[in-house]
């Protein structure tokens, strides 16, 4: 953003006189928003956080039916058909299963930032160079982005397979070049330590282009005068890099990594398409086991509650990455 | 920036642009030869150049756009075009029109004492729920009001997740318009509703068409939602790509020539906008 | 493709002469909705098939079709919320707990069984497992079992691989009776290279399925059914008496795990990611010495453009066990048990009881499952279609004209007939929540194969899993049903 626009902002913001006609309008451009909000997110959401309370599973409630043989009028919290019970979530502190799918996605959440943020950082510095071809490259870099996440997972289960794909054909022609005796083979999707990043590799692939396409934006969006007064003062590229671009991109990277790290938190078809979860649990993440557990199980209850461990997850995420912002960038509008 | 450069500066930049194009390519190029392949030429290990490695075909092209095969596939891409097209269209109007109204106005909720910043925090917030949590409720109330497997039951949801980004998006957009034009547009006895369709609008395409791609692409390649709230009418590509994975045998070729065509559209409509993309995030990203 | 289509059609007219449908324009303006999984098998002809069908009645067939992993989920959901998405569905005979017990289909009527050749269908199919109790509700339409494939030109008395085999392991080299020879050969090929089309390359022991959330708990039953059953008595994943006891961490099962686990280091690296899909694209190429899995490989084994093993296909029923745990007395009985499996149980047609257009959703349910249809439905590759009619065996001369040759025409029909014929066979686990017990079987299978736990601490943990879910479904009426389903206590 540069100066005038920022001046423009606070002009736009400032406060309209209230006419009649304005109380009536400002309803009109806001309700349709705010009523699509809370008809399809927040009514959804208060509504499983109640199922989570009883143990409804598909075709109805197990304590009930069993209630129902001693007593057949036996009918359950108000009448409703159900009980209210805390079951749930003292099951969440003991399912291992559960345990180990938050570990898996705490892992890709982290994993996955980490690679996107350095290589798309490291992709836009390049791509803001100037060389030929260079509106090219800023197009073609962006391709991944386009595919639908089940087609790129589909895409890399070809390129890792170990028999058939490309990659495992890459690395033995690379160790006879060296000269090896026995080819370099890497279990991409069948071995419990590997599988993970390798599902960390391909969903890096599609959105390692979101990181650089913003960063690139901000990147040219930097006034050219901060450059020339640190080049004045006899500063190289490296001091001016970590001096001057760095921390003035800390914001947008704080923004980039906030919504990468939450979008990584909701990975699933890349995981169901690629490894299935296994070997074994090793890949398994937290949607795929709630979807699992509302699904293939029925067990709409444990679903419920257990899709609020990963909303805990996702607040707490946000949380320690504002409040980390906040230290590092006080003049940041969050 | 244009200064000279040391050689191997140069050298190192072309490097790695070039090894990036080359990971960036690479998987697009796999899946052209493979839409090509006979079952053989995947399942007796990798061939890489048609014509050298392998005699290649395009049965498998024909196959998914001639017959039965070909109802079935043009029938997925049209839902997927009527559920992107249509909740792209209800995302840039009700995004805009919040957008609009947290730029202009000053909303007070006392119940909750909120003001336009918490409002518009309380809106993007939205899009970062895990959709896992929305999986059992969105069954069981699609299907009381019967909106399973409709093309407006899956515009709505998708619209749901539309509308943050959309909203973020448009009013920061309108934040940097100025106020002048409008005012003096009502001095001259125009109404809001008129000044913001007449002055307003056209002077926010840029905006609007960046939210617009992206709810596009959002919508053209969610899954999820897809997979568990439709069935036949309303079923979109991502699904039939998933579903090439049948009992006759994993059909590798019918996924890759799928994909293609599914990315298309999308890259199309990316290489004709991609000013606005920038364009878009830039103005609803950068300021955090 | 275009060949077997054109040979379809041929057929076809043939057989609309003596259909046994109703007048023209009987059900004009009515629309069917089937719901079946992702073709092109199994739905594939459907959708091949209704236009004729379309045209004798008037009335129009709508096909939805969901893969695999969503199928259950999709038909159990319209059966529960009342939605009544579907009127008539084509699914797999296991999930008949599920299904038929609640009553969510329209018993099939007498005249429509009858006009049916009931006497053609093999008994398992006729009367097991299309049944819940003594009504029929279903339709057989595809006959299932599991067998074992394997290159039959390595793995005979005179390959020329055979002396080695002999010197090494003192039995002549041959297809394999039980699990153990099933091994020895496996270890003996595995790493091996050999002359496949033409080309010297090592080549795999197995092709398994292994991978997660797929079908790769079939396979292991496969295993473990020789080790687990005991001849004479029906129950098999859990006993019979009021205890209902899970049989799945029994020494028999665990054995059966084990082997599986060696499956793992003799078959492709690749192997715990392959599903079904998988082994049927790579074993037909090529790379294995054996192969599980249904009776899909055979045809698929005959298609130029995806097979090298033309006419090398041996086709057997499973391996038999050198041993197998009695749990009644809780010892080892050391007599050889075969126990082949009845995995899946093949795809049967049914009408939802709550359908609009019951009388046309049968007609068409009939018209799919006439003996003429599936009889060429069975020879054509990628129907998906198996044999579950005596005619289908009988009739040699059908399969030679779909591609094969005399001698694995009958090769094939024998392993299936015997399979299906065998009094020691293992029927699948169809009581209500089925689907539940085998995920989490196929979980905790998956964590041994992936060294996450040993294979005793994953099947107690199968067992205590399969306890909870009893209790939650009721273990009176859950050992009613399992009664019900194996034919316990006659």
């Amino acid at each position: 953003m540069s100066e005038t626009e920022i001046q423009v902002r606070k002009t736009g913001a400032a406060p309209s006189k209230g006419s009649r006609e304005d109380t009536i309008m400002k309803r009109v451009f806001l309700s349709p928003a705010v009523v699509i909000i809370l008809l399809f997110s927040i009514f959804p959401l208060i509504w499983s956080l109640g199922i989570s309370f009883t143990d409804v599973q598909r075709g109805g409630s197990a304590a009930i039916s069993a209630a129902q043989v001693e007593n057949p009028d036996y009918n359950g919290f108000l009448g409703m058909g159900f009980e209210v019970t805390l079951r749930n979530y003292q099951r969440i502190l003991e399912d291992s299963r559960l345990h180990t799918t938050a570990r898996n996605t705490l892992f890709y959440v982290v994993a996955g930032i980490t690679i996107q943020y350095v290589i798309g950082f490291g992709l836009a510095v390049v791509l803001n160079q100037e060389f030929r071809f260079r509106r090219i490259f800023r197009v073609l870099f962006l391709l991944p982005m386009m595919t639908t996440p089940v087609a790129a997972a589909y895409t890399g289960r070809m390129i890792f397979d170990q028999s058939l794909g490309p990659m495992a054909d890459l690395f033995k022609h690379v160790s006879q070049f060296l000269g090896l005796a026995t080819a370099i083979r890497v279990p991409w999707m069948t071995d419990p330590g590997v599988a993970p990043w390798t599902l960390v590799i391909v969903d890096s692939w599609q959105w390692i282009p979101f990181v650089t396409l913003i960063i690139l934006a901000a990147l040219q969006g930097m006034p050219e005068e901060l450059y020339e007064a640190a080049r004045v003062d006899g500063a190289n590229g490296w001091q001016i890099f970590w001096k001057i671009t760095f921390p003035i991109l800390l914001p947008i990277s704080v923004t980039v990594i906030m919504i990468r790290g939450l979008e990584i938190f909701k990975i699933i078809d890349v995981i169901v398409i690629m490894t299935g979860g296994g070997p074994g649990s090793s890949t398994e993440s937290l949607t795929m086991y709630i979807k699992d557990t509302a699904l293939q199980f029925g067990n709409f209850g444990y679903a419920a509650a257990i899709s609020y461990v990963l909303l805990v997850l996702v607040i707490a995420f946000t949380t320690a990455i504002l409040a980390l912002s906040r230290r590092l960038v006080p003049q940041n509008r969050a | 920036m244009m200064k000279r450069r040391k050689w191997w500066h140069s050298l190192g930049l072309y490097a790695v642009i070039l090894f990036w194009s080359f990971i960036v390519i690479f998987p697009f190029y796999w899946l052209f030869t493979t839409s090509l392949k006979q079952p053989l030429h995947v399942a007796r290990g990798p061939r890489y150049i048609p014509f050298v490695d392998f005699q290649p075909t395009t049965e498998h092209w024909q196959e998914l756009f001639t017959g039965v095969q070909g109802d079935t596939t043009i029938r997925h891409f049209n839902n997927s075009v009527i559920a992107a097209i249509g909740s792209t269209i209800l995302s840039v109007i009700v995004g805009a029109m919040a957008g609009y109204g947290l730029s202009r106005f000053q909303y007070y909720w006392r119940i909750l004492g909120w003001r336009n910043d918490n409002i518009a925090y309380w809106i993007i917030s939205q899009r970062f729920l895990p959709p896992a949590l929305f999986v059992v409720p969105f069954l069981v109330i699609y299907s009381t009001f019967r909106l399973i497997d409709t093309h407006i039951g899956l515009i709505l949801v998708y619209t749901m997740i539309n509308i943050p980004f959309a909203v973020w998006i448009m009013r920061d957009f309108f934040d940097t318009l100025p106020v002048d034009m409008e005012e003096s547009a009502r001095v001259d006895g125009a109404t809001r509703w008129q000044t913001f369709m007449k002055i307003v609008l056209p002077l926010s395409t840029p905006g609007l068409v960046s939210i617009a791609v992206f709810s596009f692409i959002f919508s053209w390649n969610e899954f999820l939602f897809s997979l568990m709230l439709t069935n036949f009418n309303a079923i979109t590509l991502p699904v039939l790509i998933a579903g090439q994975n049948s009992t006759r045998g994993i059909q590798w070729w019918s996924i890759s020539a799928l994909t293609l065509v599914a990315a298309v559209p999308v890259i199309v409509i990316s290489l004709l906008l991609q000013r606005f993309i920038t364009r878009g995030l830039t103005a609803g990203a950068i300021k955090g | 493709m275009r060949k077997s289509f054109l040979f379809l059609t041929v057929v076809l007219l043939a057989l609309m002469s003596f259909s046994i449908v109703g007048a023209q324009g009987e059900y004009a303006g009515l629309t069917i909705v089937v719901a079946t999984q992702t073709g092109p098998s199994i739905s594939g002809p459907i959708k091949d098939f209704a236009p004729e069908w379309e045209a004798m009645t008037g009335a129009s067939v709508q096909v939805q079709e969901f893969a695999f992993g969503e199928l259950f989920e999709k038909m159990l959901a319209s059966f529960e919320t009342g939605s009544n998405d579907f009127d008539m569905l084509v699914f797999p005979a296991d999930w008949a707990g599920d299904f038929m017990a609640p009553g969510y289909f329209e018993p099939i009527p007498q005249e429509l069984l009858d006009s049916l050749d009931p006497a053609d269908i093999v008994p398992l199919y006729a009367n097991r497992i299309t049944a819940w109790g003594d009504t029929i509700y279903a339709l057989p339409y595809d006959g299932d079992s599991h067998m074992l494939y394997y290159r039959k030109d390595l793995i005979n008395p005179e390959s020329p691989y055979a002396a080695d085999f002999e010197a090494e392991y003192g039995y002549p080299l041959d297809e394999p009776q039980t699990w153990s020879q099933y091994y020895d050969i496996a270890t003996f090929f595995n790493g091996r290279e050999v002359d496949t089309a033409g080309e010297m390359a090592p080549i795999y022991g197995v092709a398994e399925a292994q991978r997660r959330d797929a079908q790769a708990y079939w396979v292991f039953l496969s295993h473990a059914a020789s080790y687990g059953k005991i001849p004479g008595n029906p129950c098999f994943f859990f006993s019979c008496d009021d205890s209902f006891t899970p049989q799945v961490n029994n020494p028999g099962w665990v054995a059966a795990l084990d082997d599986y686990i060696k499956s793992r280091d003799l078959g492709s690296p690749e192997q715990i990611q392959w599903d079904v899909a998988q082994t049927r694209v790579t074993f037909p190429a090529g790379c294995c010495a054996m192969n599980i899995d249904w009776g899909d490989v055979g045809p698929i084994s005959y298609n130029p453009n995806a097979s090298v093993i033309i006419g090398n296909t041996g086709f057997a029923v499973l391996p038999a066990a050198d041993h197998y745990w009695n749990y009644e007395t809780g010892a080892w009985v050391e007599e050889v048990n075969r126990a082949p499996f009845i995995a899946f149980g093949g795809w049967v047609i049914a009408v939802a009881k709550d359908s609009d257009v019951k009388e046309a959703a049968l007609d068409f349910a009939a018209f799919m499952a006439a003996p003429e249809m599936v009889k060429l439905l069975a020879v054509t590759p990628d129907t998906g279609v198996n044999p579950s009619r005596y005619s289908q065996f009988e009739d040699v001369q059908l399969w030679v004209d779909a591609g094969f040759d005399q001698a694995g025409a009958e090769d094939y029909l024998d392993a299936v007939l015997n399979t299906i014929a065998d009094p020691n066979a293992v029927l699948d686990l169809r009581i209500r929540g089925s689907a539940e017990y085998l995920q989490a079987l196929d979980f905790e299978v998956n964590r041994a194969l992936a060294n996450e736990v040993s294979a005793q601490e994953a099947l107690d943990n199968v067992a205590a899993a399969w306890d909870a879910i009893s209790d939650r479904l009721g273990r009176a009426e859950q050992l009613d049903q399992y009664r019900n389903a194996v034919g316990f206590g006659g």
